[in-house]
């Protein structure tokens, strides 16, 4: 069956969806208009007034723990938490890593998902996260590290840490405050564009993501490709033309351009209807390269006014490749108004 | 597939009237959630999504101007609905924890017995074209309206429908090829071009 068709049979809603997006719909205009947040907010900074007032209790000094071996641990799904260094370092996670060092000096490798940490503080402990991305050090803090395809975000809750990203750039963060690095691989980058371009977060952040990998020193050709293929849909989706046309002809002077039937599409559709000129060296290619209907229409309508006989040609073509009435309609009429030209 | 905007039936709704507020229901809630399934993306609730698109034309509805114009009103509510919850999956993603939401659906074992691997894979090939490309490709090629219909609910010319939904159709094709998905027929057809 029609990959499409096939598509349009499994998304099609039946009764029970349309129930539930009624019920839905109903509970969700009975809910309260609004909740008064003004004065909950209010209430909060008052409280939070109050207890700074409050006097300080000075910290009670502890032991420091001793520098021996730490229980090497492989973080993954068989397990979501872990005490260890005599419980004063707790972890949870969801995701997959690896614990090794000393009770001093824990070191945790992170792969990938969410870890969380809580270190005792004035314990002479000095744990560090390391992702490809980041590596996090800290004396006595809680915070969290989540690592996916879009980078290594990490979270403060209390204490400060101090985040090292890959790109060199180093920083001191503290409570309630949290860091982005973004990965810095051309690979990595052209992942993280994918996953912001399918979130539709705004055109900028794709781009500005899309031109760090294009400036990678790691970029491979493929990756490259994709990355350039990716500059020009974002560019032309926000209306960036020019650029967009500029970044297509970029794409198609590499050699062997692995998407090139398709990047002549989108130079052929920037140039405009009206500027035949720039659309006909991509048009020419696209005819000799698997055309379609659409691309052999806009190539006669190019091609007519110096070379008739060649538009007739083309529009045969299409008039061949044509499946349905509408298309075919279309065709004849563009091939009797050459008729009637000549 | 195209349904005539009843401007009685509106007016009807806007002040109150129960039964014209079924018949609204009615009419466009398949609409709604059939846009919310096709363009939503995987890591949307399709059903959730409707419903909050829904809510928001019943307290809204007043403040349309040109009752003329609400299927074009609808899609643009739609459509902000849709980037805002894929926006919300997206932070999901970030910070477990901050929403939760047991009905992930993602992971609901129904809707994902119930959606084949073609399916699926379709899907992924949608996700990779532009937001303004995949919305003409599902309403010209998966809904069968023309350019002049999509261009009313889009808002833009008909020009720029015929321009993105030949560029969508390129890609969409070369996502096929990439996804081992084979030629779709349903393109050299329907719509647009």
């Amino acid at each position: 069956m029609d990959p499409l068709h096939q598509f349009r049979q499994d998304t099609e809603p039946d009764a029970a969806a349309f129930g539930r997006v009624r019920r839905l719909t109903e509970s969700r205009l009975q809910r309260p208009a609004s909740v008064p947040w003004l004065g909950i907010g209010l209430a909060a900074a008052a409280l939070l007034v109050v207890f700074l007032l409050l006097p300080g209790q000075a910290p009670t000094p502890k032991a420091v723990v001793a520098d021996t071996p730490i229980s090497v641990a492989t973080l993954d799904a068989s397990q979501k938490s872990l005490s260890t260094v005599d419980g004063k370092v707790k972890l949870d996670w969801q995701g997959s890593g690896h614990l090794s060092g000393t009770n001093r000096a824990p070191s945790i490798d992170w792969d990938s998902g969410h870890l969380s940490v809580e270190v005792e503080p004035q314990q002479g402990i000095a744990l560090s996260v390391q992702t490809r991305e980041a590596t996090v050090r800290v004396v006595g803090t809680g915070f969290s590290v989540h690592r996916d395809v879009l980078g290594t975000r990490v979270e403060v809750r209390h204490g400060k840490v101090q985040v090292e990203c890959s790109d060199g750039s180093s920083v001191l963060i503290g409570e309630s405050q949290s860091r982005l690095c973004m990965p810095s691989s051309g690979v990595g980058l052209l992942a993280r564009a994918r996953a912001l371009q399918s979130a539709e977060m705004p055109a900028t952040e794709v781009l500005t993501t899309v031109e760090l990998g294009l400036n990678s020193k790691d970029l491979s050709e493929s990756v490259r490709d994709e990355l350039q293929v990716l500059q020009v849909q974002e560019l032309e989706a926000v209306g960036r033309k020019e650029e967009a046309k500029v970044a297509a002809e970029r794409y198609l002077a590499s050699p062997n351009p692995p998407r090139a039937v398709e990047m002549h599409r989108y130079a052929a559709a920037l140039a405009g209807e009206a500027d035949c000129a720039s659309a006909l060296p991509h048009l020419e290619y696209l005819r000799d390269h698997g055309p379609d209907v659409d691309d052999l229409q806009r190539y006669a309508q190019c091609k007519a006014p110096s070379d008739k006989k060649e538009a007739r040609r083309a529009l045969e073509t299409a008039l061949k490749m044509s499946d349905t009435g509408e298309q075919r309609a279309v065709i004849q009429a563009s091939l009797a108004a050459l008729g009637k030209a000549d | 597939m195209t349904i005539g905007v009843d401007q009685t039936l509106l007016q009807a709704v806007r002040e109150g009237d129960l039964r014209a507020r079924e018949t609204l229901f009615a009419q466009w809630l398949p609409v709604v959630v059939r846009w919310c399934a096709r363009m939503g993306g995987p890591s949307v609730d399709p059903e959730d999504a409707a419903a909050d698109v829904l809510v928001c034309v019943l307290t809204r509805l007043e403040r349309l101007r040109d009752l003329d114009s609400f299927d074009a009103w609808l899609y643009g509510i739609t459509r902000r609905t849709l980037a805002a919850h894929r926006r919300k999956a997206w932070v999901r993603r970030w910070v477990p924890g901050v929403f939760v939401d047991p009905d992930d659906p993602a992971d609901r074992p129904d809707r994902l017995a119930e959606c084949s691997e073609t399916s699926a894979r379709v899907r992924q090939v949608l996700e990779e074209l532009t937001a303004n490309q995949r919305e003409v490709l599902v309403l010209c090629d998966l809904e069968g309206r023309t350019d002049e219909e999509v261009a009313r609910l889009l808002e833009i010319p008909s020009g720029t429908v015929k321009s993105r939904l030949r560029l969508a159709r390129s890609s969409f094709r070369a996502g096929c090829a990439r996804h081992a998905l084979g030629e779709p027929a349903l393109l050299a057809g329907q719509g647009g071009g």
